[in-house]
């Protein structure tokens, strides 16, 4: 078994690295979403 | 896609896990961390918009900003031309093993097959015969490297999209099968366990903030010429964060990758952990080849495959060194890329030779401890004093926001201006006064003052490059 500070650890890296990193994609897409709206909507 | 090709290579699969390793695993990661987010996302954000406003290479942006400073830019460049010589090393390294995977020729010890691939003798001034497997493979590295440049980036840039997610596949299987080992648990605790009587240790952060100047190819010039190809209205900070947090991502994986074999290693041999591979710049020579020797089915054509894309992960990073030393000189002086691309390419070939000798591994060791934990944290914070004070990180900051979905605040400047510069300088300070007392590695001062005066030398030959007069 791990101990409780190895699986703290492991929780904070999973949530900064790959849950920061979906969260960011996610921002980036909704962004590129908004534009792409935004310029249908101009035209 | 291409910053993120740059940033991710073997920086984070050959050198995150052996520094993290050589400063003990869990006590490392919390440094590791806290200077992504104080320096490597802030710095990185800096060198993008630094990138797309000059639309230049480094020397030649620090000399739009102001003349004096150009000699920051090609330091930078010069500690990307001494990175770009022995990280072609370790690629060197990569093509042998490749071929040697087909057989699984390093059996079931891989460490000691390294040690005699290498033919390590037992001091960096014993220089050995002269390796012609990896003299030749150096060769092939080097052509590969001038080819892509010569044919330019953009007629790559599919293997480009091809190499960032396969190796992060390939890694991803040998972490879950280095999990599945007996005794993984004990490395991955190792890994994992925060060790705070560590962090009072200024060489472990030293090294944390290095790792991240290494890996994010930061301070190198890199990202600012990368910068360049980005549109006026693109995403800078999503950039940044998204390019800092998928190096990091992949950084974590490939420490589950080898310290999961570390303790399969120390269960095997009933060595513990930290002692199981001996420390060093081969740990993921040991560490990768175990884990694809235990894998159940096609252990041959696996390993092939892995080290196929971690060379091809490896030219990324290392062509993007090369176009930012070339792409500096030829601003300055006018000259043909493809012949100033030859000559830098083949200068780099003669450079890196002499470290396909058997003590080769030292030398290796010396210039990627000095550079990156002294060279790359000064050219840093050069850029932190440069942009922050002399162009203005308000100037930065509202340029940065026009695009940006995700707005910086008077803190990011504060931390540019401030909190960067302090901590770069204390932890350099207090890394050389410890390196005085104890040395490194064990390794003889004449050694420890030749790294020493690899970077004093990158200093003089900025300085020299800054004086020769453009026609």
């Amino acid at each position: 078994m791990m101990s409780g500070g190895a699986i703290a650890m492991l929780i904070v890296g999973c949530v900064v690295f790959y849950g920061g990193l979906a969260w960011c994609i996610y921002r980036a897409l909704r962004g590129r979403s908004r534009r792409l709206k935004e310029n249908e909507d101009r035209r | 896609m291409a910053a993120i090709g740059s940033a991710v290579g073997l920086g984070n699969i050959w050198r995150f896990p052996y520094v993290c390793y050589q400063n003990g695993g869990g006590a490392f990661l919390i440094p590791y961390l806290v200077a992504l987010f104080t320096v490597g996302i802030p710095l990185l954000i800096v060198e993008f918009s630094i990138g797309q406003r000059f639309d230049s290479a480094a020397p030649r942006s620090f000399s739009l900003v102001n003349r004096r400073w150009e000699w920051a830019g090609w330091w930078a460049v010069a500690a990307a031309f001494i990175i770009a010589v022995y990280y072609s090393v370790i690629m060197a390294w990569c093509l042998c093993y490749l071929s040697h995977s087909l057989g699984l020729s390093w059996g079931a010890d891989a460490p000691a097959f390294f040690l005699q691939f290498l033919g390590k003798t037992s001091s960096p001034f014993a220089l050995g015969g002269l390796n012609l497997q990896i003299v030749f493979a150096l060769l092939f590295v080097w052509t590969a490297i001038y080819l892509i440049l010569y044919k330019g980036v953009k007629s790559i840039e599919w293997a480009i999209a091809l190499t960032v997610p396969l190796p992060t596949l390939l890694l991803l299987v040998l972490a879950v099968r280095g999990i599945t080992l007996p005794g993984a648990l004990e490395g991955l605790e190792f890994y994992l366990t925060p060790n705070f009587a560590k962090l009072s240790s200024p060489s472990v952060w030293l090294a944390a903030y290095a790792q991240i100047f290494f890996s994010l190819s930061l301070a190198q010039g890199i990202m600012i010429v990368y910068a360049s190809y980005l549109r006026k209205k693109d995403d800078i900070t999503n950039n940044a964060i998204i390019t800092a947090l998928a190096d990091g991502g992949i950084a974590f994986l490939a420490g589950f990758a080898v310290f999961s074999v570390l303790g399969y290693l120390s269960h095997t041999t009933g060595v513990p952990v930290e002692e199981a591979a001996g420390s060093g710049i081969g740990l993921a020579f040991i560490t990768y080849p175990t884990a694809i020797s235990h894998l159940p089915v096609a252990a041959a054509l696996f390993g092939a495959i892995f080290f196929l894309v971690l060379l091809t992960f490896g030219l990324n990073s290392a062509f993007s060194m090369v176009e930012s030393v070339s792409g500096g000189v030829v601003e300055k002086w006018g000259l043909s890329k493809p012949r100033i691309t030859f000559v830098i390419c083949l200068l780099g070939f003669l450079l890196s030779v002499p470290l396909a000798t058997g003590a080769g591994s030292y030398w290796v060791d010396i210039a990627d401890h000095f550079i990156s934990n002294f060279g790359l944290v000064f050219v840093g914070l050069m850029e932190c004093v440069v942009f922050g004070y002399v162009l203005g990180t308000e100037h930065i900051r509202r340029q940065v926001n026009r695009t940006s979905d995700l707005w910086l605040g008077r803190w990011w400047d504060w931390l540019i201006k401030i909190v960067a510069p302090v901590i770069l300088v204390f932890i350099a300070a207090a890394s050389f006064v410890e390196l005085l007392a104890e040395g490194y590695e064990g390794l003889p001062t004449g050694a420890l003052m030749a790294g020493g005066g690899m970077v004093v030398l990158s200093l003089v030959a900025a300085i020299w490059l800054m004086k020769r007069r453009a026609p």
